[in-house]
């Protein structure tokens, strides 16, 4: 269902983001993206939803090449896909509801939604998934007054309205404390078994990908060092990711 | 070579001293003159002020009026400017060139065109006005917009939006505060553009100054600068109180259901267009111009321009030795505000006293003298100078003095004091603080902040002639109401290149200081 062929992508500058990737995701996996930063993890994902267009090498969405799709048929692909970011990039100024409304944007004609006017199924929708993620008493609070966790569950919510049958997070706990980032991690799980999504995650700490992911897969300069199940995952796999060995016992001790 | 370069600048002040006929004895002898001017402001004419204010309520609904036509076109001009969200790149470039193109010419020119082709009154004034604060909200704002950051974009492009749905759910609420203040900074700038289109006929307060200043009644002059003094202060206030409520937090609504939600969704969406439709027929009323004078001012813009487009190169001269003026007039100002604003700044940072009544009496100061539009500060002078170039360039210096005065001060109040501390631990005395620790980490900001300030005053050269403060603008005021618009067409279009020149090299000098 998602299959990434030979892609390459290099940035002006002569930073080479992506070196020949080649990926194949199952229906309902849950893959975790570990590398430093700027190892390609977010150009990744970006490529994946189409927001980054690769030199070479195609990006195929359901059989679909999402890479050389533009206009109507993009958005179509897209709307499947949900999109999840560090900072959350909620609209602060709106209310809960809105920003979960925006999920369904792709669905409806413009000049409705430029109206502010979904169809009730939609607001059902919306009303349910943030009941599910424990907002059912926020959705007319504006944005900007949740803390970051909610924030995070808002956009956990804006996703699944999207019914995506493919969740992208691009380090969705990086701006969150520990305790807070175990509980969003936790939801993908829950959405990942409940629902069969697939949820493909980066992180940069592998000691979270490793408690949450089922499969692993390893980043340095652009390109794939490591692809396999977590369980697997050691001292001289986690050099190759990060170029330097694991310090003390604190990563073995947490595997 | 750093030595050098000041001394450059040094040369290059006096040689623009030199050209605008700068006499320190001249200047001394006239203080008194301008002292009396002072004085009769501290005694207004009350009988004449009954009069001011009829004009004066022209010319601040000529402001409101073209703060908010301007307002309500530059904002789709922006969306359309805006690299990250223009509909088409095509689009975008060609608004862009049309922004920069029009900006090149000064509101008054603007004005003062518009008074031949749609005849003398307000309407000709509102237009500029719309014209000059459209072209402002528009950069502004589309510079925000693209300071947005992209990601804030791409999580709506994630979801598969359609750009008029990421327009009205990712951009506009995110940039309605901004929109807002820039109709009040539209406002402020506009308040003082309208005070000087009178000159030209084109409505407003302008026209008893022209008056006044022709049959040499400073007594008049001094009550009329007064009150527009206190005007310009009170709506700069009044911006500044608006910009404040805007950050104001609304207690949240709280909604019984989505029904309550969707019909305040509907209520504000009304109101808004309620709002908009008010604001825009009563701008357009305002302008005074029937659709019949419209069709025919069009006409005779369109022959106009065709005379203007074939210059009358036999005037080249008169536009060298004018352009020149001004140029000296913008380059003294400029250097000599600069200077003189280096002290002010550093008076006026509330990060470099312990007794905060320093900084508040200087920020009052500059804010006082900023307060003046250079054109009427132009004015006072000639009572103490004489008309001409001397007088400009003593006017604009005075307003860079105090404009870069309170950029300086904020720049100086942007920097990180613990290297100061650093400094002062060494038991340096504050001016050695101010010299090795404050001056080489602000000097690439003051000049850039000059630089900027440079490029409006070539601006503001290129206007001072209109009431005979020497440059470009007295051969173009001369041209302009003989109508010969070859060489109107031939000033401007040097005015236009000029303007041009000086901001791409201004630009790249900026860029090289980042």
């Amino acid at each position: 269902m998602l299959e990434l062929r030979q892609v390459n992508k290099s940035f002006p500058g002569g930073v080479q983001a992506l070196a020949d990737v080649s990926l194949t995701v199952k229906p309902g996996e849950f893959v975790v993206i570990v590398g430093e930063s700027g190892a390609g993890k977010s150009t990744l994902l970006r490529t994946i939803n189409g927001l980054v267009r690769p030199d070479s090498g195609e990006v195929l969405v359901n059989g679909h090449d999402i890479g050389s799709l533009q206009g109507k048929e993009q958005r179509k692909l897209r709307r499947g896909i949900g999109l999840i970011f560090q900072d959350f990039n909620l609209v602060e100024r709106s209310t809960v509801l809105t920003n979960v409304l925006a999920g369904r944007l792709g669905y409806n004609p413009a000049w409705k939604t430029v109206l502010g006017s979904f169809p009730p199924e939609d607001v059902e929708l919306a009303r349910q998934a943030l009941s599910r993620m424990g907002l059912g008493d926020k959705i007319f609070n504006r944005a900007a007054d949740l803390s970051g966790g909610q924030k995070q569950r808002v956009s956990i919510a804006r996703a699944l309205v999207q019914q995506p049958h493919l969740i992208l997070a691009d380090e969705p706990v990086a701006s969150l404390d520990p305790p807070t980032a175990h509980d969003i991690m936790a939801w993908f799980r829950k959405i990942n078994q409940e629902e069969g999504i697939t949820i493909l995650v980066n992180l940069h700490d592998i000691h979270l990908a490793s408690q949450y992911g089922d499969r692993i897969v390893g980043m340095r300069q652009g390109a794939i060092v490591y692809d396999g199940p977590a369980v697997s995952v050691n001292g001289e796999i986690f050099a190759s990711i990060y170029g330097r060995a694991p310090v003390g016992d604190k990563f073995n001790g947490a595997l | 070579m750093g030595r050098f370069k000041y001394l450059l600048v040094l040369a290059l002040l006096a040689l623009c001293a030199w050209q605008i006929g700068l006499d320190p004895v001249r200047i001394w002898q006239g203080l008194p003159h301008m002292g009396a001017l002072l004085a009769r402001m501290a005694n207004p004419q009350w009988d004449y002020a009954a009069q001011v204010l009829e004009t004066l309520a022209e010319t601040l609904s000529m402001a409101v009026a073209g703060a908010l036509l301007g307002t309500l076109i530059g904002l789709p001009l922006a969306i359309i400017a805006a690299r990250n969200i223009s509909p088409h790149p095509v689009l975008c470039r060609l608004t862009r060139w049309l922004l920069a193109g029009v900006r090149t010419i000064p509101h008054v020119v603007w004005a003062a065109l518009l008074v031949t082709v749609f005849s003398i009154g307000r309407g000709a004034g509102v237009l500029a006005l719309s014209i000059t604060a459209a072209n402002i909200v528009a950069k502004l704002l589309s510079e925000y917009i693209e300071n947005l950051e992209g990601r804030q974009l791409d999580a709506l492009k994630g979801v598969g939006a359609s750009w008029g749905a990421m327009v009205v759910y990712g951009v506009l609420p995110r940039i309605a505060g901004r929109v807002w203040s820039l109709l009040f900074f539209a406002l402020e700038v506009n308040v003082r553009a309208a005070t000087v289109l009178g000159l030209v006929g084109a409505g407003g307060i302008g026209q008893l100054l022209w008056r006044d200043l022709n049959f040499l009644r400073y007594d008049r002059l001094a009550t009329l600068i007064l009150i527009l003094f206190l005007t310009v202060a009170a709506i700069d206030g009044l911006s500044w109180l608006a910009r404040k409520l805007q950050n104001l937090e609304l207690p949240g609504l709280v909604f019984r259901g989505y029904k309550n939600f969707r019909a305040w969704q509907w209520l504000k969406l009304a109101l808004g267009a309620v709002v908009v439709a008010l604001a825009l027929g009563w701008s357009i009323s305002l302008l005074g111009i029937s659709w019949d004078r419209f069709v025919l001012g069009l006409k005779q813009g369109s022959s106009m321009l065709g005379r203007m487009l074939t210059p009358d190169w036999s005037y080249k001269h008169r536009m060298l030795q004018g352009l020149a003026e001004s140029m000296y007039i913008a380059l003294f100002a400029t250097i000599a505000g600069s200077l003189l604003a280096v002290p002010a700044a550093f008076f006026g940072a509330y990060n470099l006293w312990r007794h905060k009544a320093w900084p508040v009496a200087n920020k009052l100061a500059v804010n006082f003298i900023r307060t003046f539009p250079p054109v009427i500060l132009a004015i006072m002078f000639f009572r103490g100078v004489g008309p001409g170039p001397l007088a400009g360039a003593l006017a604009l210096t005075i307003y860079t003095t105090g404009v870069l005065g309170k950029l300086y001060a904020e720049i100086v109040e942007a920097v990180d004091s613990r290297g100061l501390e650093a400094i002062e631990s060494t038991g340096a005395t504050p001016i050695q603080v101010w010299v090795y620790g404050l001056l080489p980490r602000v000097l690439p900001d003051f000049l850039a902040a000059s630089l900027y300030r440079l490029e409006s005053n070539v601006r503001n050269a290129t206007i001072m002639g209109i009431v005979g403060a020497g440059g470009i603008g007295t051969w173009l005021m001369l041209n302009l109401s003989a109508r010969y618009w070859e060489r109107v067409g031939l000033l401007l279009l040097g005015m236009i290149v000029t303007i041009l020149l000086v901001d791409a090299i201004s630009g790249f000098m900026r860029r090289r200081l980042s």
